[in-house]
């Protein structure tokens, strides 16, 4: 039988099929998502009104009781709060420790929740069970009072304002993973009823092959939506934490504590100057970074067009 | 002659998909007779499962949609009947079993749940009247212990018991056809040969018509008395069985034929058609198979060729045969 | 009479059942029971069965993709089951394997250039350079086109992708490759080229083939031996023709009997076997077949037959015989 002649151009990398990994197949199908544009434009705008931001206010990070709780005005865009304070120096300020809380919570609970499900459903066996089994514990215990005593005890201990924000986001990661390693078991054991994961065998392929090049990939889709998820719910756990007095403590401004305004009546009804701005701050990024996730998820599927 | 029971006229489904428009159907015309066995015949995606949903209006809409055309059954147009008076055919003139006996059959219900639900809704029995009607049935598709099978859930019964039950499900209301899609795929051969049989006796019994989608030509050969070949949506060659075996005349069917290796005729090579099923979207005015065909000619590849007939009744849509046979 | 290449002495796999919290065993499924063969140089030995008989256990515990229960398995003469973790690495590209399901057996995320290149990389046999147009060619070799290379296993037909996984297997240079149903789940008009396709491969380079399938009409194609299984042993085993043409045990006849033959003319004298394949996990006593046997006797229900040659390599085991 007659076989066409290649021709040259496949002996060589395809040019319009782009490089050769699915990294970089991946990053393009992600700037080609305009949801992903938007968001990663809205998550740096964040990033530079939190942490570039405040070098630009007029005002100082200090009570001024006889400007108290004045509205949105020339000299204070967003009002001030009930010390004097400007809202929108405040907001600022409260964004580095929220945005720095959701991300670096998530990145633990990720580490350690991809950490223990790989292992556990990669190897199975007795160590499957006692991991497993440590996360049914973790899942069983109420997560607000374990906060509410970690809370008591960092006071006790008298932990220093500054260092608390260290705390919280590792109790956060510590109480959250157990989610995420249930996922990414679930989805391992899975894969490893995949025939392409045994013809990795078959081929005698090295392990490290094995789990970079076919089993992370196809976990990944499920760590970025985990991983999305969980900056958004540390966000909010923070306030949670924060409101309670237990997380981030006053000086010290977060987004949800600032958005504990709107639990007092009078501010709710008459300074909407508190709440609003902290309340949009939050929606923005966490809206941002589901864009964001999402569109990672879709760029890491091959079966997405280009 | 018996009457036609069944009649697809022209019948268009198509799938409305993100990369475009899939003619799974596409202009389909043929007919079955009253107690007649029909095999539609044909590769995966070649329309064959949607002729029959369409029949029984369970397309998915969206994407599908049956854009045209009109499928007589018994006298009445199913494209034309309201909601309720289709439910009323479904399962009560039309019985239908699937490939997969396990995904349907609903796993927290008894069998005899299941049995005995369409014998109240459609046949308004009591209770005990279908838990007689429902024993007799399951008696019938050759089960024993029939009292202990009723009382059982679907994950106790292995896959030739499960399909045995679907069959029984599909003749509790004495319907007047029966369509089978792929209904011995799953199962292993000694119990596809089982299932065959039985699939035979009752029609036999009950002079109930058939309506069996397979691709298998040798089920084919055993069970059919007519045979529809269809091909990337549309049909090829229809012709009585015999007939068919003995005397294909598309190239299409005469390359099936010659590519299954049949036990007892040992050959050196198989033959094989070359090149695959064209990509269904986006097919022009050709004949489908013209790319594969070892025959095709200059006018295959700009017309699509029109089903025609010759005096016996064998149909074929080839233009090898367009001068020969009158349309 | 050609050497043999591999050798199964008495092979058991059997799979713990678990249940409870602790998931205890609780249970066994006997997949393989106790099967011996043999596997010549450049033959095709194929192994028949219905589902759950243990053919494809059997495939895949000759290359050690399962750990064996008991038995041995040689590859000219080396013990697999014997072997070091990177010994056994070592000897992978040698003996492969062509899974049935075309979908699930590529990874959807690798190019399929990558996919049938890389292990021949891993192994350290070819230079980064060398490897895509030694990939290119392989490819051809099964009938894919080079433009393929870039592309996706998502872009491919059932019967394209087949071809992937058996280039993936072939560009390793292998002696021994373990076709698994490798064209069960394709069309007809595609199952003849994946199967023509083989054959020529085989001649070409003197493969040596365990094609497990359960469709009796491909077997008889494609083989030179031919081993059928009930529910984890081998009841009877002969060259080809020698089993088509006189097929001795009760299973091997009512299974021939029960494959339709595409003439409807043909009128045959049918063996449909009563009931359905029993559990491995509760197989019956005596001969395993005897519950679906149509000419079982006092002795089957007892007495585990004993597996014999009857000559000229033909074995089979039944009272009956």
């Amino acid at each position: 039988m007659e076989r066409p002649t290649p021709t040259l151009d496949y002996r060589k990398k395809n040019k319009k099929r782009g490089g050769t990994s699915l990294w970089q197949d991946a990053f393009r199908r992600f700037i080609r998502n305009k949801y992903a544009i938007l968001g990663l434009v809205i998550l740096t705008f964040m990033v530079l009104f939190a942490f570039i931001g405040p070098y630009f206010s007029p005002h100082q990070d200090v009570p001024d009781v006889t400007k108290a709780n004045q509205p949105p005005s020339n000299e204070h865009w967003l009002g001030t709060d009930n010390l004097g304070r400007d809202v929108l120096l405040r907001l600022m300020l409260a964004g580095r420790i929220s945005l720095t809380i959701g991300i670096a919570a998530t990145l633990i609970l990720l580490l350690i929740g991809v950490t223990l499900g790989s292992i556990s459903g990669y190897y199975g066996g007795w160590l499957d069970v006692i991991i497993m089994r440590i996360a049914d514990i973790i899942y069983a215990m109420p997560g607000l009072p374990i906060l509410i005593v970690m809370g008591a005890i960092m006071s006790d201990l008298k932990i220093p304002p500054a260092h608390r924000i260290y705390y919280v986001m590792f109790i956060l990661g510590i109480i959250s993973w157990v989610g995420v390693a249930r996922l990414v078991r679930s989805q391992i054991l899975s894969l490893k009823e995949q025939e392409f994961m045994l013809a990795t065998e078959v081929l005698g392929l090295k392990d490290s092959k094995k789990i970079i090049k076919h089993l992370f990939p196809n976990v990944l889709p499920t760590v970025i939506v985990a991983g999305t998820l969980g900056v958004a719910s540390s966000i909010i756990s923070e306030s949670t934490l924060s409101f309670l007095g237990l997380g981030v403590v006053p000086p010290t401004p977060s987004w949800g504590y600032m958005l504990s305004a709107a639990n007092n009546m009078i501010d709710f009804a008459k300074r909407p100057w508190l709440w609003i701005p902290p309340g949009v701050a939050i929606m923005l990024t966490v809206v941002a970074i589901n864009f964001i996730g999402d569109a990672l998820r879709d760029a890491f599927d091959p079966r997405q067009k280009i | 002659m018996a009457k036609n029971l069944v009649e697809f006229r022209n019948l268009k489904t198509f799938f409305y998909t993100e990369e475009g428009v899939v003619k799974a159907v596409n202009d389909v015309s043929f007919s079955i007779r009253e107690g007649e066995t029909v095999c539609v015949v044909g590769e995966s995606g070649c329309g064959k499962s949607v002729t029959a949903l369409s029949l029984m209006r369970l397309i998915q809409s969206p994407p599908g949609k049956i854009v045209g055309g009109e499928i007589i059954f018994d006298g009445r147009d199913i494209l034309k009947l309201s909601d309720a008076e289709m439910r009323r055919i479904r399962g009560n003139e039309i019985g239908m079993i699937f490939q997969e006996p396990m995904t349907s059959l609903n796993p927290v219900l008894t069998i005899g749940e299941q049995i005995m639900e369409p014998l109240m809704v459609h046949k308004l029995m009591t209770k005990k009247e279908a838990w007689n009607k429902a024993i007799e049935l399951i008696k019938q598709v050759g089960i024993p212990r029939a009292e202990q099978i009723m009382t059982s859930y679907p994950h106790e019964l292995s896959g030739g018991m499960r399909q045995r039950i679907m069959i029984a499900i599909a003749l509790s209301c004495d319907p007047k056809l029966l369509i089978a899609d792929e209904p011995t795929t799953a199962l292993d051969v000694t119990i596809q040969a089982q299932i065959l049989d039985l699939l035979r006796k009752i029609k036999q019994e009950r002079n109930m018509a058939l309506m069996l989608i397979t691709h298998d030509l040798g089920i084919v050969a055993e069970i059919a008395d007519y045979v529809v070949v269809m091909y990337a949506g549309k049909v090829i060659e229809e012709a009585p069985v015999r007939e068919l075996f003995k005397n294909s005349k598309h190239p299409y069917t005469r390359g099936l034929l010659k590519a299954k290796p049949i036990i007892g005729q040992r050959q050196e090579r198989l033959y094989t058609i070359p090149g695959q099923v064209p990509n269904p979207i986006g097919l022009g005015d050709y004949c489908y198979f013209s790319d594969r065909c070892e025959y095709a000619m200059d006018i295959c590849h700009q017309k699509i060729p029109q089903l025609i007939s010759d005096e016996n009744g064998h149909k074929v849509a080839c233009w090898l045969y367009e001068g020969e046979w009158k349309k | 009479m050609s050497e043999p290449l591999i050798e199964v002495k008495n092979l058991k796999k059997y799979f713990p059942i678990r249940g409870g919290i602790l998931q205890r065993t609780i249970g066994y499924v006997k997949a393989v029971d106790g099967v011996t063969f043999t596997i010549n140089k450049g033959e095709t030995l194929s192994l028949v069965g219905e589902s759950g008989c243990g053919k494809s256990t059997v495939g895949r515990t000759i290359i050690r993709l399962y750990d064996k229960t008991d038995g041995e398995v040689f590859y000219k003469s080396i013990p697999i089951h014997n072997l070091k973790k990177n010994e056994l690495r070592k000897l992978r590209p040698k003996m492969q394997l062509v899974f049935q399901d075309p979908f699930s057996s590529l990874n959807p995320r690798l190019r399929v250039g990558d996919a049938i290149g890389e292990a021949l990389l891993d192994h350290g046999l070819i230079s980064r350079n060398e490897l895509r147009d030694k990939v290119i060619e392989t490819m051809e070799i099964c009938g894919l086109a080079p433009y393929h290379v870039d592309r996706y296993p998502h872009e491919f037909s059932g019967g394209q992708r087949q071809r992937i996984g058996i280039a993936r297997a072939l560009i390793l240079d292998p002696e021994f490759i373990v076709l698994d149903e490798p064209v069960s789940s394709l069309d007809v008009s595609i199952q003849a080229q994946i199967i023509n396709l083989l054959m020529d491969l085989q001649q070409q380079k003197g493969l040596t083939y365990l094609f497990i399938s359960h469709d009796l009409s491909v077997v008889e194609h494609i083989s030179t031996r031919v081993a059928v299984m009930y529910l984890g042993n081998i009841v009877e085993m002969a060259s080809r023709d020698e089993l088509f043409d006189h097929p001795l045990h009760p299973y091997t006849q009512a299974l021939l009997s029960a494959v339709p033959i595409p003439d409807p003319d043909l009128k045959r004298e049918r063996i449909i076997l009563e009931g359905d394949i029993p559990s491995p996990a509760n197989p019956p006593k005596g001969c395993k077949f005897h519950t679906r046997c149509p000419l079982a006797k006092d002795i089957c229900r007892e007495q585990v037959p004993e597996y014999k040659d009857v000559g000229g390599g033909h074995f089979v085991a039944c009272h009956l015989v």
